[in-house]
């Protein structure tokens, strides 16, 4: 052991996309999709994941997604099928249904598995891929059994199984040849489910609030249809006013209450992915994110107003807007970022892992 | 020409200063400790992407990355090639080009919405097997028996019913059942499946009224209603999901909106076509279609009903308003009258049924107009 520690620079990431710049991206992808019905989506898919990775600067490299189009679109089109599969035996044989689901279930942990090799096998920096070395196993035990605890342990094991999960997918996770650790600890992710509880909390009175005022506002702003009814008043009462206010109130009320879930989900959000990616090591070099739970939630909550009032336009500039603060508040420690070695076996390996990609779960670093 | 940039091997992280510097037909790569040559025509230079660097390789292993990006550009005129997706850089660039886009989606979404999904979605109703409309019906009646007890009507008044019905077109499931909180409905569940519930036929002057809504219902079934609304949903999810499935998380809520929307209006649409159904064929037979009108009426000043998921009935009155001023349509032109034809329109158009004026207006217009020829 070396008496003096390696020096540590602090490389911190930074985004480089612009909204404009992806929406046009995004617009061309949406129009040849459409009118390819659906085929151009594969190299949508592509050419947005390479233009994020692409924009995103690590010590002066860019990342990359290196997927073929080709294995995307026949692993959508499974998907697709499955789908079409999946909801007709749910409509018209309900009976069949449960053993469908079933299957679904089993299969489950195998379709994360693979989801997860792509996704990290499909990454680059510096011409370097990144690996997954889990297997179906570990994935069966992180996603079905852990979860089946969560649930048997009436949700106080819960906490637990997201910390069990993210053992699962940082631990098996490679740069070349280096193995990735999480330095997460199962309190870490208490902690986190009693921030969210307050949270949620906080939010639920405010709801119970919201309900009440509502509640109030529907008494002055209606009238009971028997009044109406008894011809013997002489007072002409506009019901249709009335139900058009109510219609008016039940809306702003149930703005609100979307606005307060979204609010708690995407602290949710922030929290977990705050503590993931400020505790990943790869070979001495450690991530640090400092991301906040009130900067997240404003930019999620703002985002979807806005995109509301634009009928989803906003959509690039939202996206954008979300990427760039999480990327800004990443940073690597480095130790060495120059001595990372390819893994040679891997590299051949990289063609066939499609399958993963089939229902496209995108989870991952 | 000299572009100045890093080369990554591929085989280590470790950056490596270099140069390409063009010289006729071969390109050379050239750094410390590093050199090689390669033809012009080997590079391969992606498509801009955006403002993103662009990694240059010539089939080997590694990449070469520049800042400089107005050289590249330079020397992807100098190869003479376009990568595969040059045309969509391009398409990407103009501005004008994206607006022309935008509107184009905007178009498609919309008539896919209107036309294209219900369209398809009731070819494909009509070409479903026997098999699988009876097993939704029954299915679905299933679930209602845990909502709705046995009917109190005399199996021997059922079944005249049935045969009275069955006269004028026939389904083959006609069931009856006491609703309680449902209240005077009748419901068709597939293209095989119609229910009466007891307070529908209490509230019935004579036959002839319960034929109207019979033949409403009818119509529903033999026009495979339920099923085309079905299929209507699960064509919208997966065009959903092969048009925007890269979209995440909340964004995807947005994305049924249009379909909810779309949903109450379409479903009016199928209300007044069961209606034109139930008309045409007791004009057809000889019959005046007025009890029907009569019926229509009934059942809204009755007690109002709810509406179970996926299945379509005769009547459901979403507020409680008196036809007098619902048929004010011709009212004084004064901000009073206008602000009420206001919130009647939006009522009326996330309704899931017509208004019940313009459903009674209809099938008295039709009866006038079979007057008029006669």
């Amino acid at each position: 052991m070396s008496d003096n520690p390696a020096p540590v620079t602090q490389e911190h990431l930074v985004f480089h996309g612009e909204g404009q710049e992806y929406f046009r991206i995004w617009i061309v992808n949406l129009f040849l999709t459409i009118i390819t019905l659906g085929v151009y989506s594969a190299w949508a898919k592509v050419r947005t994941n390479k233009y994020f990775y692409g924009s995103t600067e690590l010590a002066g490299d860019r990342f990359d997604y290196l997927a073929d189009p080709l294995m995307i679109l026949k692993g959508r089109l499974i998907a697709v099928a499955a789908l079409i599969l999946y909801v007709t035996v749910q409509t018209f044989l309900p009976v069949v249904f449960i053993f469908v689901f079933l299957a679904a279930l089993a299969v489950l942990p195998w379709i994360i598995m693979r989801s997860l090799r792509f996704r990290a096998m499909m990454t680059s920096w510096r011409g370097i891929r990144f690996g997954f070395a889990g297997d179906v196993r570990g994935a069966a035990i992180a996603y079905l059994a852990w979860p089946l605890f969560a649930v048997l342990t009436l949700g106080i094991g819960l906490p637990y199984a997201w910390y069990k999960q993210n053992q699962y997918v940082i631990n098996h996770y490679q740069f070349g040849r280096s193995q990735a650790h999480s330095t997460t600890t199962g309190g870490d992710f208490y902690v986190i489910a009693f921030i969210i509880m307050g949270i949620a909390l906080g939010a639920g009175l405010l709801m119970m609030l919201v309900s009440v005022l509502g509640v109030f506002v529907t008494e002055v702003a209606t009238v009971t249809p028997d009044v109406v009814q008894n011809e013997s008043l002489e007072v002409e009462i506009d019901t249709d006013q009335a139900a058009f206010n109510l219609g008016v109130a039940t809306s702003v009320v149930f703005g609100i209450y979307f606005l307060s879930y979204l609010g708690i989900y995407a602290a949710y959000q922030a929290l977990r992915y705050s503590l993931i990616y400020n505790n990943i090591e790869i070979a001495g070099n450690r991530t640090a994110n400092s991301v906040s739970v009130f900067s997240w939630v404003m930019i999620v909550v703002v985002n979807m107003l806005l995109m509301v009032v634009t009928l989803g336009l906003y959509y690039p500039w939202a996206r954008v807007r979300l990427t760039r603060y999480f990327i800004g508040q990443t940073r690597v420690d480095a130790v060495d970022l120059d001595g990372f070695v390819a893994d040679e076996a891997a590299v051949t390996n990289a063609l066939g892992e499609e399958v993963g990609e089939v229902f496209d779960l995108g989870i991952g670093i | 020409m000299r572009l100045a940039g890093k080369y990554y091997g591929g085989q280590g992280s470790a950056p490596q200063a270099a140069e390409l510097i063009v010289d006729g037909a071969t390109v050379r790569l050239s750094g410390q400790n590093l050199q090689q040559t390669i033809a012009l025509s080997d590079l391969q230079i992606p498509a801009a992407l955006g403002s993103t660097p662009r990694q240059i390789s010539w089939g080997n292993r590694g990449y070469f990355v520049s800042q400089d990006e107005s050289t590249v550009a330079r020397l992807v005129a100098l190869t003479g090639k376009s990568s595969s997706l040059g045309w969509v850089a391009w398409l990407e660039q103009c501005l004008s080009i994206a607006l022309v886009a935008l509107v184009f989606t905007g178009a498609a979404i919309w008539f896919a919405l209107a036309y294209g999904v219900p369209a398809l979605a009731a070819q494909v109703a009509h070409q479903l097997p026997d098999e699988v409309t009876e097993a939704l019906g029954n299915s679905t009646l299933q679930t209602l028996d845990n909502l709705l007890d046995v009917s109190e009507i005399e199996l021997a008044e059922q079944n005249r019913l049935r045969n009275y019905f069955r006269q004028y077109g026939s389904v083959p499931v006609i069931e009856f059942r006491k609703a309680g909180r449902l209240g005077a409905n009748a419901l068709t569940l597939s293209g095989t499946v119609v229910v009466f519930t007891d307070e529908l036929v209490h509230l019935a002057d004579d036959d002839v009224q319960l034929l109207g809504v019979y033949l409403h219902e009818l119509g529903h079934a033999k026009l495979r209603h339920v099923e085309t609304s079905i299929l209507q949903d699960a064509a919208w999810l997966v065009l959903v999901s092969l048009w925007f499935g890269d979209f995440s998380g909340a964004g995807e809520l947005l994305l049924t909106l249009p379909l909810v929307v779309g949903q109450a209006a379409f479903s009016q649409d199928l209300e007044r076509a069961a209606d034109e159904y139930a008309v045409t064929t007791m004009l057809a037979h000889g019959l005046d279609p007025e009890p029907f009108a009569l019926m229509l009426q009934k059942l809204e000043d009755g007690v109002s009903a709810n509406e179970p998921d996926n299945a379509s009935d005769s009547e459901s009155p979403e507020q409680h308003v008196p036809p007098v001023m619902a048929e004010d349509a011709a009212a004084e032109d004064d901000e009073a009258g206008r602000d009420e034809r206001w919130s009647q329109v939006v009522f009326d158009y996330f309704s899931t049924h017509p208004a019940t004026a313009e459903r009674i207006a209809a099938v008295r217009a039709a009866r006038q107009k079979l007057n008029a020829t006669n």
